[in-house]
């Protein structure tokens, strides 16, 4: 391990730990009100002042962090384990099972997915619990984003299905589900990982915007998705900075995250 | 009946006020700019609905009688006078003679009788058309001479005056049809997407106090901007000169940059309003069901809500508590001796202990023993409404309730609403643009699809809505104001007392007025700004000084 | 590293093969001969005449290329037509190994040397990979690669196309196959390797009794290692004879066409005396 990588480890861990510590380290709840003071500036009380309502800022992008830190890459993963299996099944088997994969795949990218989307709102009691509503959040953003990584991946094992080096080692005996585990599937590592790297800050934002069908993470439990939604404001972020707090922390999450574990691939 | 004498005076009083005021400074011509959220649907002033046909119907149309948005009473426009008669069934017009159309026709009432034949001509499906129809049966028009016409309705028609203000009157003759118009200005060029052109109408037979012919400005433009952020920006840098709609934010913002060009016109229209799913078939656990049609958990949830808290922190202050459904900015038919609910939490939840509800380890109960917990739909997207949901439900957590917060997209939300009746509780906004109670029949009988809380009744189920009814028909038939003023102010003490809706604020109208923009100011009606176009003037380099 | 002579009956390999491609239909065209216990045959002809597509026919593989074989193979005496895909499995790498063509693509690129050793090894053994190590660092010091852990660790993009090639034959040789399908395994070489993994062919030949099926267009190298050779053209077999007697005295036209096509460093006379 680099000393780059090394710092971005502790780094990270530093995040995920404090977030996972928000409760010891934030002295108030993330849905207090302090209705006495809303939109205050940085203080003692407030290290990164606090919202509309008077909610502070730190302990509710602490409490956010943890919700979408976990959730996110739980789901990017869920999501790239869901496209490679459909997507190494398909590049594998090709013939008419390919084709009709990718058929659905194809499909699937073009479903008028809101009506899906409301149809599982509706399905949904209106009095689940935030929690509840959270873990469906990112259950559904897991699920329901398999196809274009499934086409990605797809290509990729077919091409290497191809290839002479596994021509080679099917010409040394090698049995097919071990081709398959040990000559393609670290093969298609990298694109792997490039899905689950885009996935993840495409699913902190996305969970904000299924907040819009009534999916996402429900008040007054906080999101970066929701934290992040105030900077789509630009004229707020230059009379309070300290907005751009989640941003921040997003960036240095997704670039440790990635340093640390795209150095352990090789 | 009639009160066309006390009417005129006030107009007479209002254009000399608004030519006093014009002071020293005094500019013609240049060019106003304002946005508009959409193309407009159509140029036809009998067929405008969307908001953007409504502008193009106000700037360009002329109406026998107008609503004065500052006063809220009715002014002769094209009429000069008129009287209603025949108990309330028949209106006798004397019009304005010498004035033409924008195309040099001259106008006449065989011009109003046309443009009845037109609006009511069932193949239009006009809307306009539809507010005039009392009943079964024609509406019949009677040229009387070239300035005198008298139209006859098959019933009633309580506070009909409101309705000729949407009337735009339309050309028999002209060759230009409907482009011939009797407004200040004329419809020009329009670029979908971009912006609408009106051109001054050179015709326009209003004069200021001082014999100048009205409009003072040469053209106006609407652009075509959704989007409030740049229109913000635009008006900054001087590229429109009004905003008509602020959010609270947009409006501080504004404020602090350039104090006076933000405008509060005080309360508005708008109310924010929560209210239970009262429904008897509607999909909810029975013992919620009981809560909901409980008059005293409606009005312990009411007291427990700090509607102080909501204007402060959800609006900035730009929003005053609500007490019921007429918002003090109608002026004419709210009751102004209704205050809003007060917050007591403490006895609120004496109340609801005094039915049976207890409070153990910080949960409410009911008398089952079932744990108060509802949901709350509401729209989303709205990031105040999203604020007020948050506010309520800590104001209900302090009580022991556990509100769930669930914002639904807009068609969900009406689809839940008005067929399903799966919800418990829903917070929207209303907006009353007609002032008149006949406006809000639908909302207010028992059997009507607005009737929100548990629409499409048979009969009423409880004895007070059966009163609404009756109070709601009798002000409806009423000729006499004050009896109609007396029975929907009876509803509306009804609807503070049973509280089927909890109103929670009324907004406030927050506009933007360009310092360069003489005689604008803004009002609580549609439209805030552009209400007097005639007398609006600019002050830029364009402009030709007198 | 000796192992007893077997002494089955007849040939080893005996193919009478057609095939075909989807878009190329006659790539083979009643292909027939032997391979003998322990011998060296040659199979040359131009490139593109279908020499790779014969390999690939004789382990079942065609397939993989999307192409299908009519015909006869038979293996040791049992005819590998009707055998399963468990049972050809059990064939590949262990009875009939094969050298492909194309040494650097055709190793794996995600995985180490040591692996893609391991993955040939297991393929056809039970047992502890770290016991059997050491006869591998062995089979890779007679193949003249570095026998230490450095090496095994490499991956394919960290070591020579010579150095890719002798770990592929290394790899074909692992379960000490009877026939091994060598696909013109010296083309991407220079010289002087070409020289040493020729010697390797002969050494493993003499040694295990390996019959090696020597895949080639490079008559050089076919007249210093083979004992016969078949002439292909076309999908079909023009010649087959001794290696010496097709070099003095070809029969066919083709075969002397290719042999005029030689570079004339010598006559083509004395190329047999090599041999
Ligand atoms: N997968 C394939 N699909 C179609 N044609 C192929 C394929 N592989 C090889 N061929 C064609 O079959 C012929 C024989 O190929 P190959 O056996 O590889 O020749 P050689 O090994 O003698 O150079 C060539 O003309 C080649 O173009
Ligand atoms: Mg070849």
């Amino acid at each position: 391990m680099t000393t780059a990588a090394k710092v971005a480890g502790v780094l990270l861990l530093a995040v995920v730990a404090t977030s996972l510590a928000a409760g010891l380290l934030s002295p108030v709840s993330y849905e207090t009100q302090f209705r006495e003071s809303p939109n205050a500036p940085p203080c003692r009380q407030f290290p990164l002042g606090t919202d509309e309502l008077g909610r502070d800022r730190l302990a509710r992008l602490l409490y956010g962090s943890r919700v979408s830190l976990l959730l996110a890459p739980a789901a990017a993963g869920l999501s790239v384990a869901l496209s490679a299996l459909i997507g190494i099944t398909a590049g594998y088997a090709g013939g008419w099972v390919e084709r009709a994969t990718m058929a659905a795949a194809d499909l699937f990218v073009s479903l008028p997915w809101l009506f899906l989307l409301l149809t599982v709102r509706a399905l949904i009691p209106l009095n689940v619990t935030p929690w509840a509503s959270i873990l469906i959040t990112f259950l559904l953003l897991g699920v329901l984003s398999w196809a274009p990584g499934a086409r990605v991946i797809r290509s990729g094992a077919s091409a290497l299905k191809r290839s002479e080096f596994a021509l080679l080692a099917r010409a040394s005996g090698c049995p097919k589900p071990r081709l398959l585990w040990k000559h393609i599937l670290p093969n298609l590592r990298p694109l792997m990982a490039a899905q689950f790297w885009i996935a993840i800050p495409v699913f902190i934002l996305s969970e904000a915007n299924l907040g819009m069908l009534g999916l996402g993470i429900a008040e007054p439990l906080p999101s970066w998705g929701g934290l992040l939604g105030e900077l789509q404001d630009p004229g707020r972020i230059a009379g309070n900075p300290a907005l751009l707090a989640p941003a921040v922390l997003l960036t240095v999450f997704l670039s440790c995250f990635q340093s640390v574990f795209s150095k352990e691939d090789k | 009946m009639s009160f066309q004498a006390a009417s005129i005076g006030a107009t007479r009083r209002v254009v000399l006020v608004a030519a006093l005021s014009l002071g020293a400074c005094f500019v013609q011509g240049g060019e106003l700019r304002f946005s508009i959220r959409s193309d407009p649907k159509t140029f036809d002033p009998l067929l405008a609905q969307d908001e953007a046909s409504e502008t193009v119907r106000y700037l360009t149309g002329g109406t026998l009688i107008r609503i004065d948005r500052r006063t809220q009473k009715f002014i002769p426009e094209l009429a000069e006078s008129w009287q209603i008669t025949a108990g309330g069934t028949k209106v006798v017009f004397k019009l304005r003679q010498g004035v033409l159309f924008s195309d040099g026709t001259p106008f006449s009432a065989d011009d109003v009788a046309h443009t009845f034949r037109r609006v009511m001509d069932p193949n239009l499906h006009s809307p306009v058309g539809d507010s005039f129809r009392s009943g079964p049966g024609e509406i019949k028009t009677e040229v009387q001479g070239p300035a005198r016409i008298a139209v006859t309705f098959p019933a009633a028609l309580a506070g009909m005056e409101r309705l000729f203000d949407q009337l735009t009157i339309v050309s028999a003759r002209s060759p230009k049809k409907e482009r011939a118009t009797l407004g200040p200005f004329v419809a020009g060029e329009h670029k979908p997407g971009s912006y609408v052109m009106f051109r001054r109408n050179p015709n326009y037979w209003k004069k200021d106090a001082a014999g100048r012919r009205l409009p003072y400005l040469d053209s106006v433009r609407a652009d075509i901007q959704q989007n409030r952020d740049l229109e913000l920006l635009r008006f900054k840098r001087g590229e429109v000169q009004l905003i008509d709609t602020l959010d609270p934010e947009l409006f501080d913002r504004l404020s602090a940059d350039s104090p006076g060009e933000a405008r509060n016109a005080g309360a508005s229209l708008e109310s924010e309003m929560l209210w239970f799913n009262q429904v008897a078939a509607a999909p909810l656990p029975s013992y919620k069901k009981a809560w909901f049609r409980s008059k005293d958990f409606r009005r312990a949830v009411s007291s427990a809500i700090n509607r102080g808290d909501l204007c402060r922190l959800a609006y900035k202050g730009h929003a005053d508590p609500a007490a019921g459904p007429i918002s003090g900015a109608n002026r004419l038919w709210v009751n102004a001796k209704l205050t809003p609910h007060v917050f007591e939490p403490q006895a609120a939840l004496a109340r609801l202990q005094r039915g049976g509800f207890r409070l153990d380890a910080g949960t409410l109960r009911d008398p089952q023993g079932n744990v108060v917990e509802f949901s709350l739909a509401t729209n989303s997207g709205n990031k105040t409404r999203a604020r007020i949901a948050a506010l309520i439900q800590q104001d209900l957590a302090k009580m022991g309730i556990r509100l769930n917060v669930v914002p639904l997209d807009f068609p969900s939300l009406i689809e839940r609403m008005t067929r399903t009746y799966d919800y418990e509780a829903c917070l929207l906004g209303l907006v009353n643009v007609d002032l008149d109670p006949n406006a809000q029949m639908n909302v207010w009988l028992s059997s009507a699809g607005n009737h929100q809380w548990n629409p499409k009744q048979k009969t009423p189920e409880t004895p007070w809505e059966a009163e609404i009814d009756r109070l709601m028909l009798a002000q409806s038939s009423a000729l006499d104001p004050k009896k109609r003023k007396a029975a929907f102010d009876r509803v509306q003490e009804i609807v503070w007392e049973e509280a089927p809706f909890l109103y929670l604020v009324n907004k406030h109208a927050l506009a933007a007025v360009s310092r360069s923009v003489l005689n604008a100011s803004p009002v609580a009606l549609w439209p805030r700004l552009y209400w007097n176009p005639e007398f609006l003037q600019v002050a830029n380099q364009m402009a030709r000084t007198r | 590293m000796l192992e007893t002579v077997r002494n089955d009956f007849g040939p080893l390999l005996s193919v009478s093969l057609s095939a075909s491609y989807p878009d190329r239909p006659d790539v083979l065209q009643g292909v027939q001969f032997d391979v003998q216990p322990g011998e060296i045959l040659a199979l040359v002809g131009q490139s593109g005449c279908g020499k790779s597509t014969i390999a690939l026919c004789i382990l079942k593989l065609l397939g993989v290329k999307g192409g299908k074989a009519r015909g006869a193979i038979r293996f040791q005496g049992r005819d590998l037509e009707w055998a399963t895909e468990r049972e050809m499995r059990a064939i590949r790498g262990r009875e009939i190994a094969m050298v492909p063509q194309s040494p650097l693509s055709s190793l794996n690129p995600a995985l180490r040397i040591g692996a893609q050793l391991k993955e040939a090894w297991r393929a056809h053994a039970e047992g502890e990979w770290e016991a059997a190590k050491p006869r591998i660092l062995q089979l890779l010091e007679s193949v003249d690669l570095p026998c230490d852990e450095g090496f095994l660790r490499r991956v394919p993009s960290q070591i020579s196309v010579g150095q890719a090639q002798r770990v592929l034959i290394a790899m074909a040789v692992i379960h000490r196959p009877r026939l091994l399908i060598a696909d013109e395994p010296t083309s991407a070489l220079d010289l002087i390797t070409q020289r040493e993994v020729l010697d390797l062919f002969a050494r493993l030949n003499r040694e295990l009794n390996m019959a090696i099926l020597y895949i080639s267009h490079d008559l050089l190298s076919v007249a210093a290692l083979c004992h016969r050779a078949a002439v292909l053209e076309r999908g079909r077999i023009v010649e087959c004879g001794g290696a010496e007697q097709i070099f003095e005295r070809p029969a066919h036209p083709y075969t002397r066409r290719l042999i005029d096509a030689l570079p004339r460093v010598r006559q083509p006379s004395g190329i047999g005396q090599t041999f």
